[in-house]
C-alpha cells in the first residue's frame, strides 16, 4: 500500500534525523575543575565488621543522588555521575568493604526511599536540620553554610535583603527554613518582607538573578560559589559563609550503619584520603574533624 | 480603469468585458507589518546577548542531546501503544452490556484523566518502594506467584506505563466516540448481509470510525511526544529534556539549553505531522464528494483509454 511505504519514508526520515545527521558533536563542559589524581580509600577489615549483615552480604549500598547540583553531584559529559560528594561517597563504601551504587531520584523521595529500602543512604548535599532529624538519622560529613550571590550592579546579601527578591532552588534549606526565617526578621524590624522565589533548580535561580529578575540567590556555599564563577562575571559573592550548617548522609532511623559510616569518616580523615578530596574540588573550608551522627545544632 | 459615466445606457457599452482585477491595498498593508515585526523580533533575537547563540550552536547536535531526543521517540512510541491498547480495552469495556466491566472502566477513566500527569508521573517513579514484589498474596495460604519486579521496573519501563495508561484514558473516549459516531443503519445493513459481529467492527464499523479517531489521536501522539518531558518526575535520566538540564545544571546557562530542547521537539513534532496528513488521507478515500488528486488521476486515465477506443 501507497500509504505504508510513504510513512516508511517519513519513518526513516525521523531516524536519519535523530542518528545519522548530528550527534557528531562531542562537548566538554568546564566543570569543578578536580585537581590531582582521585583519592582512593582501602577496606578496613575491622570496620567491615561494624556494616550491618544484610548489606554486607550483598556486599553495595545503594545511595539516592540529585545529581543536578554541581559541583556537589551533577553529571559530567559523559553522563556519569560525579562530584566530590559522590567521591566521599565512594571512599566512605570502600574504608566498610563495600561498593557505591548511585541511583538517580529526587530529595523528598530518597528520603521516602530510605524508609521502604530502596535506598540504603542518600548523598545529595543534604542539610542536616533538627527537623529532618525527626524522620531519618543522619551522619554529618561536611561543614556547609549559606552564601549569597547576587548582580554585580548591587551587593544584595544577608544585611541589606529586606524587601528584596531573593532566588533559591525547591526544598533546599534556605528556601524552607533559612529565607523564611530571615523575611520574619525583616517584618519584626518594622522593614518589607523578602519576595522568595522557588527554583527548579540552582541553574534556574542563578540565571533569574543574571537576568534581573531577581536581586540575589542564597544557596550551599560551594554551590554558589561554583555559579559565580560560571556566572562570567555577572555574578558576585556578597558576604561570607554563614549560618553553617553540616551536610548529612541520611539514613534510615536506628540503622547502625551509622555507627559504621562515621567510624569509616573518622578512618578516612585520620590516613589523610577526606582532606584529600576536599582540597581536589577545592571545597577544604568545610572540612570537619569531629563527625557524629544528628550533630544539626 | 475604464471610466465610464453613469448616463450611458448599459446597451450601449461594449459586449467585451474588461476584467478588472479586484485591489486589496490593505492585504500589503497588514501582510507588511507582520513580515516588518517578525523581521526586527529576529534582529532582536539575534543581537540578545541574553540567548547566548554560541552555546545554543555548540549543543544544538550534542551527542547526549541527540541520543536523549531518540530516547524521547521510543518513549512516546512505546506509550502510545499501550494507550491505545488501554483506550481500545477501556472503550469496550466502557460499551459492554456487563456493568461490571462498565464501572470499571469508568473507575480507571476517572481516576487516570482526573489527576495531574506529573502526580501520576512521581507514583510511578515510587512504583518499586511501595510495591517490591508483585503476585498473589492469599490471606492464610501466603504469596502465590510472587515475582520481584525491582530488576526490571526500570524508570524508563515507569515512564511508558505511567505515560501510557494516563494517555489512553482519553483515547477510550476519543474511541467510543469514533465508533458511536458510524451511524446505526450501517450496523443493520452489515447484520443484513450476515455478517458476524467481529466482521461487521473489522469491515465496516472500524473503517469508517477511524476517520473520527485518527485526527484526534495524532494530537495526541504529539501530546505525548511533549508530556515526555514531564519524565524527570521520575527521574528518567536519558530523555532530552532531562539531559538539556543535567548540562545546563554545569554550565549555568539554561536558556539555550532550553532553546536546544525545543528545536528538537518542533522538529520531531514537525514529521509526526507530516506522518499524520498521510495517514488522515488514506481512512478519509471515499468520504468526501470532492475527488482527491489521485482518484482524479485515475479517471483522467480512464477517459484517455475511453478516447483512444474508436
Amino acid at each position: 500500500m501507497e500509504l505504508w511505504k510513504r510513512g516508511g519514508a517519513a519513518a526513516a526520515i525521523v531516524v536519519s534525523c535523530a542518528i545519522a545527521l548530528p550527534g557528531c558533536a562531542k562537548n566538554t563542559e568546564q566543570t569543578g575543575n578536580p585537581t590531582g589524581p582521585e583519592a582512593v580509600a582501602t577496606k578496613d577489615a575491622k570496620l567491615a565488621g561494624l556494616v550491618p549483615a544484610a548489606i554486607a552480604k550483598k556486599g553495595y549500598l545503594k545511595i539516592g543522588i540529585g545529581p543536578n547540583y554541581s559541583p556537589n553531584e551533577y553529571r559530567d559529559s559523559s553522563s556519569k555521575i560525579v562530584g566530590w560528594d559522590v567521591e566521599i561517597g565512594d571512599a566512605m563504601a570502600a574504608k566498610l568493604g563495600l561498593k557505591a551504587k548511585y541511583v538517580e531520584s529526587h530529595f523528598p523521595e530518597i528520603l521516602s526511599g530510605l524508609g521502604t529500602g530502596t535506598f540504603d543512604i542518600g548523598i545529595s548535599s543534604f542539610t542536616d536540620t533538627k527537623e529532618r532529624e525527626k524522620t531519618v538519622d543522619f551522619v554529618d560529613y561536611f561543614q556547609a553554610g549559606t552564601q549569597w550571590a547576587s548582580g554585580v550592579d548591587a551587593k544584595i546579601g544577608p544585611d541589606n535583603a529586606c524587601g528584596k527578591t531573593v532566588a533559591a532552588q525547591s526544598n533546599t534549606n534556605q528556601l524552607l527554613e533559612y529565607l523564611p526565617a530571615l523575611s520574619k526578621k525583616c517584618v519584626k524590624a518594622g522593614k518589607p518582607a523578602i519576595k522568595i522565589d522557588s527554583y527548579d533548580d540552582q541553574t534556574q535561580a542563578t540565571t533569574a538573578v543574571s537576568l534581573g529578575k531577581a536581586d540575589a540567590s542564597a544557596a550551599d556555599s560551594p554551590v554558589i560559589a561554583y555559579a559565580v564563577k560560571q556566572s562570567h562575571g555577572k555574578l558576585q559573592l556578597s558576604g561570607g559563609i554563614i549560618d553553617a550548617a553540616p551536610y548529612g548522609i541520611p539514613i534510615k532511623k536506628g540503622s547502625k550503619l551509622g555507627r559504621a559510616m562515621v567510624a569509616a569518616f573518622e578512618a578516612l580523615k585520620k590516613d589523610g584520603t577526606y582532606d584529600k578530596i576536599l582540597k581536589r574540588w577545592g571545597v577544604e573550608a568545610g572540612s570537619m574533624d569531629k563527625f557524629s551522627v544528628n550533630g544539626a545544632a | 480603469m475604464a471610466q465610464r459615466s453613469v448616463s450611458q445606457a448599459p446597451s450601449e457599452v461594449d459586449d467585451d468585458i474588461s476584467a478588472v482585477r479586484l485591489r486589496h491595498p490593505w492585504r500589503w498593508v497588514s501582510a507588511s507589518i507582520v513580515v516588518i515585526l517578525a523581521a526586527l523580533f529576529f534582529i532582536s533575537a539575534a543581537q540578545n546577548e541574553n540567548y547566548l547563540w554560541g552555546t545554543y550552536l555548540k549543543y544544538l547536535f550534542d551527542q547526549r542531546i541527540s541520543l536523549g531526543a531518540v530516547v524521547t521517540i521510543v518513549i512516546t512510541v512505546i506509550s502510545m501503544l499501550i494507550a491505545i491498547v488501554a483506550g481500545l480495552v477501556a472503550a469496550g469495556m466502557r460499551m459492554s452490556e456487563n456493568p461490571v466491566l462498565r464501572y470499571a472502566s469508568w473507575l480507571y477513566i476517572w481516576v487516570f484523566r482526573g489527576t495531574p500527569v506529573y502526580v501520576q508521573l512521581v507514583f510511578w517513579g515510587l512504583f518499586t518502594s511501595l510495591y517490591p514484589m508483585i503476585g498473589l498474596n492469599i490471606p492464610g495460604i501466603g504469596m502465590l506467584f510472587g515475582v520481584n519486579i525491582k530488576a526490571w521496573f526500570t524508570p524508563i519501563v515507569a515512564a511508558c506505563i505511567g505515560l501510557g495508561l494516563n494517555e489512553g484514558s482519553y483515547l477510550s473516549e476519543i474511541m467510543r466516540a469514533g465508533i458511536m459516531s458510524v451511524g446505526e443503519g450501517q450496523r443493520e445493513a452489515a447484520i443484513a448481509l450476515g455478517m458476524s459481529k467481529g466482521k461487521m467492527m473489522r469491515r465496516i464499523v472500524m473503517p469508517q470510525a477511524m476517520r473520527v479517531i485518527i485526527p484526534p489521536t495524532g494530537n495526541s501522539l504529539i501530546g505525548m511526544l511533549k508530556t515526555t518531558s514531564l519524565v524527570v518526575a521520575i527521574p528518567v535520566s536519558v530523555e532530552l529534556y532531562v539531559r538539556v538540564r543535567d548540562i545546563s545544571g554545569v554550565l549555568y546557562q539554561p536558556i539555550p539549553l532550553l532553546l536546544v530542547a525545543c528545536t528538537w521537539y518542533l522538529a520531531m513534532t514537525s514529521a509526526l505531522m507530516v506522518g499524520q496528513h498521510f495517514l488522515e488521507k488514506h481512512f478519509a478515500r471515499g468520504a468526501s464528494r470532492v475527488l482527491n488528486d489521485r482518484q482524479l488521476q485515475q479517471l483522467a486515465e480512464a477517459a484517455d483509454k475511453d478516447g483512444e477506443r474508436p
